[in-house]
């Protein structure tokens, strides 16, 4: 879709291993440092490297690491304060008008376990069991109840692409003046449903993972809660804008890119079409890039197919890890940032491909702009 | 802002013996019942109108499918594997309780690319992807999208698993198809900001509440068609309503 907008991100809060702050991302960057360890709180059960939010500086103390909703809520509440220190968007927007647009995937898990013990204790019939808390919506609700939003709460759940899908409903919900303002928030906490299941299609790195390298041998597995405003801004010296975005679904398999990366490529291709820009014109590829064999095969093939070459593609999972459903968000964050440090004047055109191809063949691509419009 | 047309409205269970064909389809022994039922909706909605559909994949619409609870029984058969520590868990299962596992089989097996979202939203989860795909449309950011909305549960015996699934079309375009014209959709935390109260709920306005729900999932289709006036409300007191007129 199209999109030649005054909407541009505004404020961002975020927490995760690889950073707690935008100065703290950008500081990183520049040193290339890792936000993964091989001590965590899950190395009595996966011998892999994660990456942890700091939850001790967020003031979070992990009581149970089994509840990751109580980790991700406290969290989110957590970032949604700093957010409203550096924000002024609760207070410049009546709270009908202001979005919340979430993408997550592992919200509601701990509600599953607690389910799965009343049902082997009680022998109750699940449909007497099923509780608001085990649903991926329930922290939306409690955050716009919490923060006085009053718009319309959504909660995408379409895998590794939620948060990018969020971030792009979000956009067309301003663009369309549904609410004045939108907050994105994409977040995915570390917890037993997706380390074992990920291990269980042995996808996990028992090293540093290394995307796009041909030594790559599978995903570092993190979390992260990044939220971002959207609202319209007409200096166009301030913050970064979405210049189009083209979404598909593969239909091919449930896990595997189609042969040769043709639906990365096409989703790609639609994105720049849209944009109206050839390849030559975009100076930063963030792919989606997890490290493992087949998707890198097919995102690297596709991007040589647009680009001649993969030598625009910044692969930050390699210092992120895979946080899932907040990789989108957390990306077009750090995307955003390196358009920045690499394009000083606001006033340069300067455009930034960010790329998400989650499970199930659910693509999406992201062309953000910097510069005046 | 352009209108909203009602194009196609349908519901299916899933009931293998009413849809015999269903068995041939590839993977289908592999899905989940919820998957099932996706596919069931969507391939009943296809027969009826084989032009639309064909029309809806060249469009690109978006297929926004949403349900209060997702894939409840591959999750559940994923944290008992935990909780027992039967380990490694089976990979299907993992790759089953993902929410947009069932549109990434229906686009497999309609070797369709248009674009998924899968939505959480509780209670509301349908009156939500109503919301929102009716919203884009009128403001022209889409010309059409499929709406689906599906909910698995099982009895006491958790083999026994349950599915039923609902479709919907909406489309900019109102042509020979359009049964249904949106009127009026809106929300609010506080009905007198609408103006809403002077209007009594319980008369006109088809209502449903989450807190006297009891876990039953407010349908949006009843017999096959949209309710004319629909208001429902959620725990935190969000009231999503919609109205639709008939067209003759």
């Amino acid at each position: 879709m199209r999109v030649h907008s005054n909407i541009a991100i505004t404020s961002a809060a975020l927490a995760s291993s690889f950073g707690c702050s935008t100065e703290e991302l950008r500081a990183n960057l520049a040193a290339e440092r890792r936000g993964l360890s091989f001590t965590h709180r899950f190395s009595d059960r996966i011998n892999s490297p994660l990456g942890e939010i700091p939850w001790n500086d967020l003031g979070i103390p992990i009581r149970d690491p089994s509840d990751s909703d109580s980790l991700l809520l406290q969290g989110c509440q957590a970032v949604f304060a700093r957010l409203k220190e550096k924000s002024e968007v609760f207070q410049r927007y009546p709270s009908s008008r202001l979005g919340l647009f979430i993408g997550t995937t592992t919200c509601g898990i701990s509600g599953f376990f607690d389910v799965t013990r009343e049902l082997k204790n009680s022998g109750r019939a699940l449909n007497s069991l099923l509780k608001a808390d085990m649903q991926q919506a329930w922290v939306g609700r409690k955050l716009a109840s919490e923060f006085a939003i009053r718009g319309p709460v959504y909660t995408f759940s379409s895998s590794c692409a939620a948060s990018a899908q969020a971030f792009v409903m979000a956009h067309d919900s301003v663009r369309m003046g549904w609410v004045d303002a939108a907050i994105v928030l994409g977040v995915d906490v570390l917890n037993s449903v997706t380390l074992h299941g990920f291990d269980a299609l042995q996808l996990l790195d028992p090293n540093y993972c290394q995307p796009f390298s041909e030594a790559r041998a599978g995903i570092n597995l993190s979390e992260a809660i990044v939220a971002m405003v959207l609202e319209k801004e007409e200096d166009p010296s301030i913050g970064t804008r979405v210049r189009s975005y083209a979404a598909l679904t593969e239909g091919h398999h449930m896990t595997q890119p189609a042969p040769e990366g043709v639906g990365m490529q096409r989703c790609m291709e639609m994105a720049l079409v849209q944009a109206g820009l050839e390849p030559h014109e975009i100076s930063y590829i963030n792919p989606h890039g997890t490290a493992t064999l087949a998707n890198d095969a097919g995102e690297a093939l596709a991007i040589g197919q647009i680009f001649g070459d993969t030598s625009l593609v910044h692969p930050t999972k390699r210092y992120t890890g895979h946080t899932l459903g907040a990789s989108g968000a957390l990306e077009l964050l750090i995307s955003s940032l390196m358009l920045e440090a690499n394009h000083s004047s606001a006033f340069q055109n300067a455009y930034a491909l960010k790329n998400s191809f989650g499970f199930g063949g659910s693509n999406i691509s992201i062309v953000l702009q910097r510069g005046s419009l | 802002m352009n209108g909203v047309f009602l194009q196609a409205a349908l519901s299916a269970e899933l009931k293998e013996a009413d849809h015999p064909a269903l068995k041939s389809i590839p993977l289908w022994r592999r899905m989940t019942a919820l998957q099932k039922s996706v596919i069931a909706v969507f391939v009943k909605a296809v027969e009826n109108d084989p032009t639309l559909f064909e029309d809806l994949k060249a469009a690109g619409a978006p297929i926004y499918f949403t349900s209060a609870y997702g894939e409840v029984s591959a999750m559940l058969r994923v944290t008992q594997e935990i909780d027992a520590n039967s380990l490694p868990i089976s990979p299907k299962d993992f790759q089953h309780s993902v929410l947009n596992a069932a549109i990434a089989y229906l686009c497999i097996h309609q070797h369709s690319q248009q674009p998924g979202f899968a939505l959480s939203g509780g209670y509301e989860s349908q009156d939500l992807a109503l919301h929102l795909a009716s919203r884009r449309i009128s403001a022209g950011l889409d010309s059409a999208a499929v709406i689906i909305h599906a909910h698995e549960w099982s009895d006491a015996d958790p083999r026994n698993e349950n599915a039923k699934a609902e479709l919907l079309v909406l489309s900019a375009l109102q042509d020979f198809r359009s049964r249904y014209s949106l009127q009026a959709i809106d929300q609010t935390y506080d009905r007198f900001e609408l103006g809403w109260d002077g209007e009594d709920a319980g008369s006109a306005w088809a209502s449903y509440d989450e807190d006297q729900a009891q876990g039953s999932i407010a349908w949006l289709l009843k017999e096959g068609k949209p309710e004319p006036k629909r208001s429902l409300r959620n725990s935190f007191g969000l009231e999503l309503r919609s109205a639709w007129q008939e067209l003759k």
